[in-house]
């Protein structure tokens, strides 16, 4: 070799040595807004309740099943229940906000997360297949009860703001638990005066849940304390003699697993992360996500669809970027706020940030190198394709 | 002895040059130099001044990047502060099975 084409190679060499380096620093540089500080504590309510009045439940008239699987508009309908829930458990006139109490069991920031923690761990066997549920007796059961009797019950945005994947959710555990144990004291002792009362607690303790209408996981969590509520219903009203009623609440309970299995659905068709991990962001998906995200049947999957909207922005090529964006500005003027608000996080979230939560896929497991190729394409998006394993 | 070699000498005068030398000898040097090696793109490279400050420039404007960007390679960021894991008992409600899109067929049949 050549004296001369050593010198040119290795003046070459720096050059491509210097820059390399410069863009790993670049793509390992902290996140602007990533370090953020410690949640603040909520502060605990401390005014008692308003127990509100509870009307009984509406007498059925002629009942028809809704065939969620064959009807042919039932792709249009809200993912809600059909029957009228009133038929079961009317909503009580309370004027509190139900949302205000349970807050302060919210892990890490509620004023009483403690208390909530020290109430799991007095869990008992429930009867059958109730599963972990409260002792009848417990204190915790008998602070809940007026709660129930409230009319609304809204976390967001009074409670908690709209932070997209990192959005505050209650404690949805404590939630169950007092459902089930609702559920199977009602069960266990059908008997019992207040046997229709508890099965009847758990329904709007679910109906309160479903409110806000904000997460899907929220809103299955009061779907399971309806379902619970409405197993109680059904064996008390059973027992009892009650045919009317236990004919309600088994079309109630008929409408459960059509409405978590079209919650399936929903999510599948805008997950950008489909069974098998792998991630689509063309055949239509992206399209498929803006339509939702414009225009689903209830907000919770407009609020998914906006998320995957971010995720977007991550993963997918230029053309599916703008028109998630695109998407994104027009969804942050929406009349919704807490839309607004969501899609607003989407559009303004650092894609590096996004792409490396635990949510956005396993790029954190990945070896180093493969993780300062993945941080150099999410950075620079014009680089995608052209990086391996980006 | 003695005698003046001026004399002696005369008639030993450099020869004329032959017509036509120096004609010769260029067109021969133009020749040669037509037909020696070029000089490889590396040499042209080493012996470029645009080059050699075009890679200057280069390398001047890298350092300055690199010490313009702030903070330090390889820092690890903060877990992002948002919700905690879903309870598995939360989770076994809240998690969904996944369904295969490609299964989604569209029923056709009568309610049965």
């Amino acid at each position: 070799m050549s004296r001369a084409r050593t010198v040119v190679l290795l003046a070459l060499a720096a050059v491509v040595l210097l820059a390399a380096g410069l863009a790993v620093r670049l793509a390992l540089r902290p996140i602007p807004g990533a370090d953020r500080p410690a949640p603040k504590p909520l502060a605990r309510l401390t005014e008692p309740p308003s127990a509100g009045n509870v009307p009984g439940p509406a007498r059925a008239g002629a009942l028809r099943v809704p065939c969620w699987g064959c009807s042919p508009e039932a792709d249009a309908w809200p993912v809600r229940f059909r029957t009228d829930l009133d038929l079961l458990a009317p909503l009580g006139d309370g004027p509190g906000n139900a949302a205000l109490w349970l807050k302060d069991f919210t892990p890490e920031v509620g004023a009483r997360a403690a208390e909530a923690k020290e109430a799991m761990s007095r869990r008992v066997d429930g009867p059958g297949e109730w599963g972990r549920i409260l002792p009848p007796s417990d204190p915790l059961l008998g602070e809940a009860e007026p709660w129930t009797t409230q009319a609304t019950m809204r976390f967001y945005p009074e409670v908690f703001p709209i932070d997209g994947g990192a959005t505050r959710l209650p404690n949805l555990l404590l939630c169950i638990t007092l459902g089930r144990s609702w559920g199977a004291r009602a069960a266990a002792s059908p008997n019992a005066p207040s046997a229709f009362e508890d099965g009847r607690r758990a329904v709007r303790l679910g109906r309160l849940l479903r409110q806000d209408d904000e997460s899907i996981v929220q809103d299955l969590v009061g779907l399971a304390c309806i379902r619970m509520g409405a197993e109680a219903l059904y064996e008390v009203a059973v027992h009892r003699g009650d045919h009317d009623l236990a004919l309600a609440a088994a079309i109630v309970l008929g409408e459960h697993a059509p409405q978590r299995l079209r919650t399936a659905q929903q999510v599948t068709s805008i997950s950008i992360q489909p069974r098998d991990g792998s991630r689509v962001t063309s055949g239509g998906k992206v399209e498929k996500i803006v339509s939702t995200a414009r225009a689903g049947t209830d907000r919770r999957f407009r609020q998914e669809a906006i998320f995957q909207l971010a995720l977007v922005r991550v993963f997918a090529g230029s053309s599916g970027v703008r028109a998630a964006e695109t998407a994104l500005d027009d969804l942050s003027r929406d009349p919704d706020p807490l839309v607004a608000a969501a899609a607003r996080w989407s559009r303004t979230i650092d894609p590096a940030f996004l792409g490396e939560q635990p949510y956005a896929g396993d790029l954190a497991k990945k070896p180093a190198v493969d993780r300062i190729f993945g941080r150099l394409a999410l950075r620079f998006p014009m680089l995608r394709g052209l990086l391996p394993g980006s | 002895m003695k005698g003046r070699p001026d004399k002696r000498l005369r008639g030993f005068g450099l020869p004329p040059l032959p017509d036509g030398l120096g004609e010769a000898s260029l067109l021969a040097a133009r020749e040669a130099l037509s037909a020696a090696p070029p000089s490889d793109v590396w040499t042209r490279l080493v012996c470029s001044r645009t080059a050699r400050l075009a890679w200057a420039a280069c390398v001047a404007l890298l350092f300055f990047l690199h010490l313009a960007l702030p903070g330090r390679a390889g820092q690890e960021r903060p877990a992002s502060p948002g919700s905690p894991p879903l309870d598995p008992e939360v989770g076994a409600v809240a998690t969904l099975p996944r369904i295969d899109e490609r299964a989604l067929v569209p029923y056709s049949g009568a309610p049965s």
